[in-house]
């Protein structure tokens, strides 16, 4: 090992501590106050639609220029249905299965969607 | 042997290598959905020892453009092209100023450390979702441990074949 790579590892390691500080940050604070209202599914960012939580165990059919998304509900749980028709080439929506609690979010790159909570957690103001 | 001519006949060769890696990339089974090592940044750490300044840049321009002609151009590849040119700037100005006082395996980790925080700000810009944040410190993890990787397999190869590369053995 020479004597720059000390700095350069010091960098890494600020960089990944920084990071993990704030994900860890950012969880606690979701922890905090579970008052989810509902689940939006954002296309283009512009909301495509709303769903009140928490909801009866049920799926629901979401149809536009990808095909059809089925998603399923649970109480405060969402997922992508393994089995749903869309245009999917990565399946990073579908692999990434249930999600309970903000700030989680499933993202499909390849249609422009963006699935997340609204309420619970104000991560909004704190990061504008 | 040091004519332009020569260094860009050679440029051509990694830039085409790296190519072919990153075609047969995604069959390959991968540890983690949504993550990739890039292999194909090899060959740019490559070039940038045996080559010496501006070739990783140079090497990762092309690749990055012939790979998206071959694949079609959209916002994964748009990705891939800022990614790569912010990562390899970095590595070739640490080399270019910081040549004796770095090595190989460090510098490609400040490559991949950088190439996945430039597609997570690329990404967090245009799709304007501060949540994102959430994918943050695996994705520099991540980029971390394949530039470990890369760095390592990059030292071992210039140690055997950095002479070949540059073509500094057939001069004696």
């Amino acid at each position: 090992m020479k004597r720059g790579d000390l700095l350069i590892y010091l960098f890494i390691i600020f960089m990944l501590l920084s990071s993990f500080l704030i994900y860890f940050f950012l969880n606690r604070i979701g922890g905090a106050n579970q008052r989810i209202k509902s689940v939006v599914v954002e296309y283009k960012r512009q909301v495509f639609t709303e769903i009140p939580l928490p909801s009866e165990k049920r799926t629901v059919e979401l149809k536009g220029s990808w095909g059809v998304l089925i998603l399923n509900l649970d109480g405060y749980k969402i997922r992508v249905n393994p089995a749903s028709p869309h245009y999917c080439p990565d399946k990073i929506c579908m692999n990434q299965g249930w999600i309970s609690e903000p700030p989680q979010t499933i993202v499909c790159l390849p249609n422009r969607i963006i699935i997340y909570y609204r309420g619970g957690a104000q991560i909004d103001g704190l990061t504008h | 042997m040091d004519s332009p001519t020569n260094k860009m006949v050679r440029i051509c060769i990694l830039t085409v290598l790296g190519v072919v890696l990153n075609l047969i990339e995604p069959p390959l089974p991968a540890p983690v959905p949504g993550i990739k090592l890039g292999l194909a940044n090899l060959m740019s750490v490559i070039g940038l020892y045996s080559l010496g300044t501006y070739s990783a840049i140079w090497i990762t321009i092309l690749r990055t453009i012939t790979v998206n002609l071959f694949l079609g151009f959209d916002l994964r590849g748009f990705l891939s092209l800022g990614g790569g040119v912010v990562s390899a700037l970095i590595m070739e100005a640490v080399y270019y100023f910081y040549k004796r006082e770095t090595g190989v395996v460090a510098v490609s980790m400040l490559g991949g450390l950088m190439h996945n925080f430039t597609q997570w700000l690329m990404v967090v810009i245009l799709l304007q979702q501060p949540y994102l944040v959430v994918y943050l410190p695996f994705l520099l993890l991540s980029g971390v441990l394949a530039g470990v990787f890369i760095g390592t397999t990059g030292a071992y190869t210039l140690r055997r074949l950095g002479g070949f590369i540059s073509g500094k053995d057939l001069q004696s």
